[in-house]
């Protein structure tokens, strides 16, 4: 009778999809938990709180979340980030065009230099250049400006935007180029009829990059626009620090996360992986 | 003659809106640090060369520092491995709700890293859920010291947390990619599962992995928000190291030296890598 139980027990299939399933329901309990940990905290009744040895607050209220959009600073932020983000998702795929095009299909000298110098921003951390870029800002007069904060979000963004079109580029047929050229096309039209939308995938999923990590960009805008202008993580940074208040941190922090993770699922849908992939992929 | 000039011009004008614009913004702020580093180029007044800054360094204190990043870097890196890799082994199988799945676990992607630490904190605080629940079960009696602790655990989890996502996504584009014929023929062959895995699909994926490593060992190294909110005030990170010489006490100089290790420990990480890759082919 032992024998029985522990061989079904053992047997390969059960145990190891049972493991597998554990695996995964841990991963995704502990992304999932901490964002509802959050979102709790945000909701809390400020009458009642939530005390050290509850599992979850006894009252709910949207008393912090009314006060947040009170604070006049955060629909500021939130105006300035969700302004800046598009735009520079817009300039990031304009710039990075012509580079990819001529990254893609086009043979020079030095070219691997230029792939190396392009991946640079994504192998050495931004702290680094931090502080000089924050000097030569301040002699550019960019300090404290709009305009520098969109450079600076730019330069953040540019690299995967170039690898990911770059990747895109890469793809097309030659055939079909040639094909058009047979037919009498121009340059420009080539460009425009075939080249632009074949690239499509290689600019949105670029597009999904440069548009979360401009939300999300902190040190460098910390560096050139403090104290002038905030956009939603300086201002949470400070929220963290000196004026530090947990339900309003958390609603705060949801500000900015409902918008990037809707941002995602949708990418998710639409975007190819190999192209997101590529964003991140191989150096 | 004329034509090779004209391409070249061309070639040019094309690589210089994206191309142009990194050597312009980071190209040179980066050698502007490693000058200041050295005291060529000074905040303060006309500079000269020094190795000043560079002496500090004989301090055990930035030892620490560095030995402490390293430290940070490379458990992160290889803790973030050691969950994405069966990751991405269990993910490859097609289950149901696996695009569900995949799509959630994709979130600590997006999170910035401040926001996420912050999140984080609240949950593994001594007086956070975590801890709460853990004396609930009566697995342990005092709270855990998760945050702001000598071993700097708390920025281990917080790393491998956004970075697990991060890793199965770069790996699972190479193990994808492997021809499912080679997988098909080793299991005509007779090869049972574990050995598929540990003959052909790791070793096939060794290319993202290697990859998924030095970029998260490289993030985690030059990291700052996050040993900055959740980390122990000593040891720490050369990245807060550099952010309190500059912001606190001005000198730019030293924080330019530091930034200069950061900037060196990098580029030397990803040498290595080239030379790996190389061999491995």
């Amino acid at each position: 009778m032992g024998k029985i139980k522990l061989t079904w027990f053992w047997r390969q299939l059960n145990f190891r999809r049972f493991f597998a399933w554990l695996f995964v329901s841990l991963l995704l309990i502990s992304v999932v938990v901490p964002l509802v940990v959050i979102v709790l905290w945000s909701l809390i009744d400020p009458e009642v709180g939530w005390q050290f040895p509850d599992l979850y607050p006894r009252a709910l209220s949207l008393h912090f979340w009314k006060r947040l959009f009170a604070i006049g600073e955060v629909p500021r932020a939130m105006a300035l980030s969700f302004t800046i983000a598009p735009v520079v998702t817009a300039l990031a795929g304009l710039l990075s065009l012509p580079t990819a095009y001529a990254l893609a299909r086009r043979e020079f000298r030095g070219k691997g230099l230029i792939e190396i110098m392009i991946l640079l921003p994504i192998i050495i951390p931004g702290v680094t250049v931090g502080i000089s870029l924050g000097a030569i800002f301040t002699r550019l007069g960019l300090s404290q400006t709009i305009i520098g904060i969109v450079l600076a979000h730019l330069l953040v963004v540019m690299p995967y935007m170039i690898r990911t079109v770059t990747a895109s580029f890469k793809a097309i047929p030659q055939d079909v180029i040639d094909a058009a050229y047979n037919l009498g096309a121009s340059p420009l039209q080539v460009a425009r009829e075939i080249l632009i939308p074949l690239v499509m995938p290689g600019l949105s999923a670029g597009g999904v990059f440069a548009f979360i990590y401009s939300l999300e960009e902190f040190v460098l805008t910390f560096i050139i626009a403090t104290p002038t202008y905030q956009t939603i993580p300086t201002l949470l940074f400070s929220y963290l620090g000196y004026y530090f208040s947990r339900p309003l941190a958390s609603a705060m922090s949801l500000l900015i996360l409902a918008p990037t993770i809707i941002v995602l699922l949708l990418a998710e849908k639409f975007i190819k992986t190999e192209y997101l992939s590529a964003g991140f992929g191989k150096l | 003659m004329r034509r090779a000039l004209r391409e070249n011009i061309t070639n040019l004008l094309l690589l210089l809106p994206g191309a142009g614009f990194i050597t312009l913004f980071f190209l040179l702020p980066l050698l502007s640090t490693i000058l200041t580093s050295v005291g060529l180029i000074s905040f303060t007044g006309p500079g000269s060369l020094t190795w000043a800054h560079y002496a500090e360094f004989q301090k055990g204190f930035y030892l620490h520092a560095f030995l402490f990043s390293l430290w940070i870097g490379l458990g992160s890196s290889l803790g973030s491995l050691l969950i994405a890799l069966p990751l991405c082994l269990v993910i490859r199988e097609r289950f149901p709700g696996r695009e569900i799945i995949s799509s959630l676990l994709k979130i600590p992607l997006v999170i910035p890293a401040l926001i996420a630490t912050y999140m984080l904190m609240t949950v593994i605080a001594p007086h956070g859920l975590f801890n709460l629940l853990l004396m609930k079960l009566n697995i342990i009696a005092e709270p855990l010291k998760l945050i702001q602790d000598p071993w700097g655990i708390g920025i281990l989890l917080v790393q491998m947390w956004k970075n697990i996502p991060f890793q199965a996504v770069i790996i699972l584009a190479v193990m994808e990619n492997i021809n499912q014929e080679i997988i098909d023929a080793a299991r005509n062959l007779g090869a049972g599962a574990w050995a598929v895995i540990s003959r052909i699909i790791i070793p096939l994926s060794m290319p993202g992995i290697l990859v998924a490593v030095i970029l998260v060992f490289i993030r985690a190294f030059g990291g700052f928000e996050i040993p900055l909110l959740i980390g122990p005030v000593y040891p720490t990170t050369i990245p807060v190291l550099m952010y309190r010489r500059a912001m606190v006490d001005g000198n730019w100089g030293l924080a330019s030296a530091l930034a200069t290790v950061i900037i060196v420990t990098s580029i030397i990480v990803v040498a290595l890598y080239r030379r790996l890759a190389e061999k491995i082919g």
